[in-house]
C-alpha cells in the first residue's frame, strides 16, 4: 500500500509540474515576452516530459525488483503478457475504426489527435486488463 | 492443476511472502498458486519441490 501511495504521490507531483509548465507556456505564447522565454519553456517542457517518464520507469523497475513481480516465473509476468496480448487485439480493432474515421471524415479527422488517442486508450486498456486479472486472482484466493 | 503448497507452507509456519522470497517470486504469485489460479512453470515447481523436500508430483496433482 505504501508503494502504491508513493506512485500516486510521484505522479501527482509530475502532473502539477507539467501543468505549471504548460500554463506558463500558454501565457508566454499569448503575452508579449522576450524571445528566449518560449524557447526556454519548450526546453523545460521537454525536460519535464522526459524526466517524468524516465523517473517513473526507474521507480517501477526498482519496485518490481524489490517485490519480485518481474521474475520470469511470476504470476504478475503472466498477467502482464495476457493483458498485452488482449490490448494488442483491441489496438487492431481500434486502428480499423480510426482508419474508418479517415475514410468517412477525411478533412475533419486530425491524425495527430487520433494517434494520441490510440496510445492513451492502449495504455489505459492494458492497465485495466492487468488490474482485473490480478485483482480477480487475489479475490479468488481469499 | 491442484496442489498442497498452502498446507506445506502452513506446516512450516511460513508466510506467503517468505515462501515467495525463498523461491524468487512475489507474494501474489504464491497466493495465486495456492488458489489454483496460476500453474507455476516447471523451474518454479522444481524449486518449490526442492524447498519442501518432496517430489513434484506429491505437491502438484491433476484434479481428476
Amino acid at each position: 500500500m505504501k508503494v502504491r501511495f508513493r506512485y500516486i504521490a510521484y505522479i501527482a507531483v509530475f502532473v502539477v509540474i507539467a501543468g505549471t509548465v504548460g500554463a506558463f507556456a500558454g501565457v508566454a505564447r499569448d503575452a508579449d515576452v522576450a524571445p528566449w522565454v518560449p524557447i526556454a519553456l519548450m526546453v523545460l517542457q521537454f525536460l519535464v516530459v522526459v524526466g517524468g517518464g524516465l523517473g517513473i520507469n526507474v521507480l517501477r523497475r526498482r519496485t518490481e525488483r524489490r517485490e519480485l513481480t518481474s521474475a520470469p516465473d511470476s504470476f504478475e509476468r503472466q498477467a502482464a503478457t495476457q493483458a498485452q496480448a488482449k490490448a494488442f487485439l483491441d489496438l487492431l480493432i481500434l486502428t480499423l475504426v480510426a482508419g474508418g474515421l479517415f475514410v468517412v471524415f477525411p478533412t475533419q479527422t486530425n491524425p495527430a489527435w487520433v494517434l494520441i488517442g490510440l496510445v492513451v486508450v492502449l495504455v489505459g486498456d492494458f492497465w485495466v486488463r492487468y488490474a482485473v486479472i490480478t485483482t480477480s486472482a487475489a479475490k479468488a484466493a481469499e | 492443476m491442484r496442489n498442497h503448497v498452502e498446507a506445506l507452507r502452513r506446516e512450516r509456519k511460513w508466510s506467503q511472502e517468505a515462501l515467495g522470497a525463498e523461491v524468487g517470486v512475489s507474494r501474489q504469485t504464491v497466493n495465486a498458486i495456492e488458489a489454483g489460479r496460476f500453474n507455476p512453470s516447471l523451474p518454479l515447481a522444481l524449486r518449490l519441490a526442492r524447498l519442501f523436500e518432496k517430489p513434484v508430483e506429491e505437491i502438484f496433482f491433476d484434479e481428476d
